[in-house]
């Protein structure tokens, strides 16, 4: 771990970034954190930000992640939408795991749903593959292969019909 | 597939000082930047002008701003769509109370009226909107100048900013 300075160097490596288990639902935009600097009750909305809001912005770098300091007596987490409404999220007196466990229900993508979305991924990220879904639809298109038989017919000795014809 | 609004969240700054830009607020949007050598987030400032008719924005209020799908004048690219904590006004939205930094301002006013209530202290209650003083002896919110370099001290120039 290099640069191994200031408190717990571990959440500046990328291992701990990637491990974030929080992947936000697309329609997420902003995610806004409302905590104290004093007072008990914000502890775990403390060691939320402390330890997990650097994943939360690295697993989902399209959100826009705020912080509000001792703007209320009690925290909350607040997040806007897409459609324009906001997810609010009462934190008081939870530690950072029930935080971190309460988020996952409610606006975060589902495991089933992250598994299916690692897949499409997978699908997108082999550039050899063709069909449905990805880059090239078929191999006609790759120069050296036979072309398209739509666009150029294939020669009389390679056509099952003219090769196999009885009459 | 048109692309989606971005929404952010940001605080209003004051006017713009040289361009007067009407129907709009300065609104500063932190978000966090990584930075690659350490991998650690840092805050990182931009500056929006955000359409805003009907003038709902002070500064310091924290406003929720949105992508406009077609830019309205080369400098406005976001509109405002709402004020969701006024400077100095902020209703807790768990409790639905007012609050005052890390105090409910029931408890300041019960605290206040234990120790014996000072009549010079604010009162929240029958106080003004804010912006009263507006066009009276705030003219803040107008168009003016950076201070010119003062030379001799009866150049007050009161309306400059120093910014």
């Amino acid at each position: 771990m290099p640069f191994m300075k200031g408190i717990a160097p571990i959440r500046r490596t990328v291992q701990y970034l990637q491990s974030g288990k929080l992947s936000l639902k697309d329609r997420v935009q902003v995610f806004s954190v409302h905590y104290n600097r004093l007072g008990e009750n914000h502890q775990g909305a403390r060691d939320f930000v402390f330890w997990n809001l650097p994943q939360v912005q690295y697993q989902n770098p399209q959100v826009q992640v705020v912080t509000f300091k001792n703007m209320t007596p009690t925290p909350f987490i607040r997040c806007y939408l897409d459609s324009g409404d906001d997810v609010l999220i009462d934190v008081d007196n939870k530690s950072k795991e029930e935080i971190e466990s309460h988020l996952k229900l409610v606006i975060c993508k589902s495991d089933e749903l992250l598994a299916k979305e690692a897949i499409a991924q997978e699908k997108k990220d082999n550039e050899a593959n063709f069909g449905y879904g990805c880059q090239r639809h078929c191999i006609c298109e790759m120069p050296g292969q036979v072309p398209c038989s739509a666009v150029c017919p294939l020669p009389n000795h390679m056509r099952g019909k003219l090769r196999f014809a009885t009459d | 597939m048109a692309s989606k609004a971005v929404r952010l969240l940001g605080r209003c700054l004051p006017f713009f000082p040289g361009k007067s830009i009407p129907n709009a607020t300065r609104v500063q949007i932190r978000q966090l930047e990584l930075d690659e050598n350490i991998n650690m987030y840092f805050p990182k400032d931009t500056t929006f002008f955000a359409h805003d008719p009907g003038q709902v924005c002070k500064p310091g209020d924290i406003v929720l701003i949105s992508s406009l799908p077609k830019k309205l004048t080369p400098l406005i690219e976001h509109e405002v769509l709402k004020v969701v904590y006024p400077f100095g006004d902020i209703t807790d939205p768990i409790t639905g109370k007012k609050v005052m930094n890390d105090m409910y301002r029931e408890d300041i006013e019960y605290i206040s009226e234990m120790y014996g209530k000072n009549k010079k202290g604010f009162d929240y209650e029958n106080a003004p909107e804010r912006g009263w003083q507006e066009d009276k002896k705030d003219f803040s919110h107008k168009q003016s100048y950076r201070r010119f370099q003062v030379y001799d001290k009866e150049d007050k120039q009161p309306y400059a900013v120093d910014y």
